[in-house]
């Protein structure tokens, strides 16, 4: 005998079990059953977040041992004293272990709910059917909808959204789940290991001869110019690192950059020195040099190269837009160099651009990003007149293509004679800014059919997606209650 | 002023410090691995220990005592400890208990 209720959580257990099965078998690309219990290698290729800290502390550790070799056969430049070694032992682990600490910490605290963030704006945005869309958070309000639709049944299939994820992360948060041994992938950890190793060899070789950072002390050393561009380099990598951290977009390509920063500086430091003792400067005045040098590396590159492209624009003519991406509210140099990292140049090809794509790469705030795709459809479709209509929308508050048509709704304006008050008034409003009647009607009209606005109204509106199981198969074409509030049924 | 004084008859390398250090960090990876491996077995034995005590009570006769292992193995379920083995014996039973005669 078993009641009711014992029945229901039995059936929630089986369906439980069958979801974790599934993840396991997703998340194993060869398809051979593997365990769920973490034996640090995981899935062939990926390496589970313990597994990552204990590579790196092996790396440490050969670093140092040389030099611990060094110090114990009384080969060191430095007298011989244990409580020294132990020092620098302990200054190396601590400065060469910081990077790659701060990745996993990343692995385990901010990748997570960065899935989370990303699975949530899809459905937000209504860019696909539910059941096609990775599993919601359970205590999500789409986690019915994507149920109902049959997204369990599909949890098997290859999903291009876990995969475009996972392709630009590294890091396999989407088929972890509830799992909470986060895996990233050997060739994705690649440079972490890699700065890993550069940082223990750099800061063993600085500390295990202290007289490089001597200043006073007669002739300029070959090793005090790399010394200190080393210093600087790692002071801006460990910021940046930081920075990025902070702001959820630390990728192992930043962990490139930092180990390539610090052999370019090595370079340039060796290349350098002869130049800086020719002109006679002094010990002191070489080390702020290089110290500089080492910070600021790529900017030096990108001055030099604007002066390049400053002095060829004189001979070839500049390729600029009627339509740039400054001229959106909000819209910084910052912003604009990352979307054109995208190839998103203008606005028209923010507007035609694939969301979850940027969204992903930039890590640009998703509403953010909608408030300019919206802006640049009302300032795309005024076309010419941009300069000005544009200000004139503006008095009225329109500011983009959603505030056009909720002020001008499409129904209203198609028919006509049923103009509400508010929208007479408006009309009204526009006349007397000099905007006719008609233009205002071609403009609602073509605006509303842009395919674009789709996932902006399902934004503002905050709701599930519109293309809703339930919807398509009573309507045929989707409908939303945004959408209809607009006068818009046919959104795609 | 200290002279640093090193003696020409002192080999080049210290072949025996040198055996020292790498064996001690040979022996400090194979510890960590050691501790960690041992941690994992203790924490799979305490999660077995308290998955039996789950399946007690499920296929006890009383609703409350059923209810409360099954409530216990939906959450057992979702630990890292769980391997694919576990789960899928906790499902059968599960269904098991899902298509008995009310």
């Amino acid at each position: 005998m078993t009641s009711d209720r014992a029945r229901q959580l039995a059936q929630e257990l089986v369906s439980r079990s069958d979801v974790l099965l599934h993840e396991t078998v997703e998340s194993d690309e060869g398809g051979s059953p593997r365990g769920r219990l973490a034996d640090g290698l995981g899935p062939r290729g990926w390496l589970t977040h313990p597994a990552v800290a204990v590579f790196l502390i092996v790396i440490v550790v050969a670093s140092v041992t040389e030099a611990i070799i060094a110090a114990l056969s009384k080969r060191s430049p430095e007298p011989p004293g244990f409580g020294l070694v132990l020092f620098r032992i302990a200054v190396v682990w601590l400065f060469a272990s910081t990077p790659g600490w701060i990745y996993v910490r990343y692995l385990i605290e901010r990748v997570p709910s960065l899935w989370d963030e990303y699975v949530l704006n899809l459905y937000r945005l209504g860019l696909d059917r539910p059941e096609n869309l990775p599993r919601p958070p359970l205590s999500s309000p789409f986690f019915k909808s994507w149920q109902a639709a049959g997204g369990e049944d599909r949890l098997q299939d290859h999903n291009v959204y876990r995969q475009k994820f996972d392709a630009y992360s590294g890091v396999s948060a989407s088929v972890t789940g509830m799992d909470r041994l986060h895996r990233a992938r050997v060739e994705t950890l690649f440079p972490v290991f890699l700065l890993t190793a550069v940082l223990s060899v750099y800061w063993t070789a600085l500390l295990w001869d202290v007289h490089s950072l001597d200043l006073g002390s007669g002739a300029v050393k070959l090793w005090t110019c790399p010394a200190f561009g080393f210093l600087g380099a790692y002071a801006f990598g460990v910021n940046l690192l930081v920075r990025r951290f902070l702001r959820n977009d630390l990728r192992p390509s930043a962990y490139a950059g930092f180990a390539l920063r610090v052999i370019i500086v090595f370079l340039l430091a060796i290349g350098i020195h002869p130049l800086l003792n020719k002109l006679g400067a002094d010990s002191a005045t070489q080390a702020v040099v290089m110290f500089v040098v080492g910070i600021f590396p790529v900017i030096i590159l990108r001055v030099v190269q604007r002066m390049i492209s400053t002095t060829l624009r004189l001979v070839v003519p500049p390729l600029s837009s009627d339509y740039p991406l400054s001229n959106l509210d909000g819209m910084s140099v910052w912003y604009e160099s990352q979307l054109q990292g995208e190839g998103i140049e203008d606005m028209q090809g923010l507007v035609t651009t694939n969301i979850v794509d940027v969204v992903l790469h930039t890590r640009i705030q998703t509403g953010r990003l909608i408030d300019w795709i919206d802006q640049s459809i009302l300032l795309l479709h005024l076309g010419g007149s941009e300069q000005d209509l544009a200000p004139k929308l503006r008095q009225l508050g329109i500011r983009t293509a959603t505030d056009l048509l909720a002020v001008f709704p499409l129904e209203e304006m198609e028919s006509g004679s049923k103009l509400t008050g508010s929208t007479k008034a408006s009309l009204d409003a526009v006349a007397k800014l000099g905007i006719d009647a008609t233009t205002v009607r071609k403009l609602v009209r073509t605006i509303s059919r842009e395919p674009g606005l789709g996932p902006i109204l399902n934004w503002r509106s905050g709701r599930p997606s519109v293309l809703s199981t339930e919807a398509t198969a009573t309507a045929g074409t989707p409908s939303h209650p945004e959408a209809e509030r607009h006068g818009l049924t046919d959104l795609r | 002023m200290t002279v640093l004084a090193v003696s020409s008859s002192q080999p080049a390398v210290d072949w025996g410090a040198l055996a020292t250090a790498l064996g001690a960090a040979i022996a400090f990876v194979i510890g960590i691995i050691t501790v960690r491996q041992k941690s994992t077995a203790d924490r799979r034995a305490e999660w077995w220990r308290r998955a039996q005590w789950a399946i007690d009570h499920a296929t006890g006769d009383r609703d409350e005592v059923v209810e409360a292992g099954l409530i216990s193995m939906t959450h057992l379920i979702e630990s890292t400890l769980a391997t694919d083995e576990d789960i899928r014996l906790v499902r059968e039973l599960a269904r098991n208990i899902a298509e008995r005669e009310q």
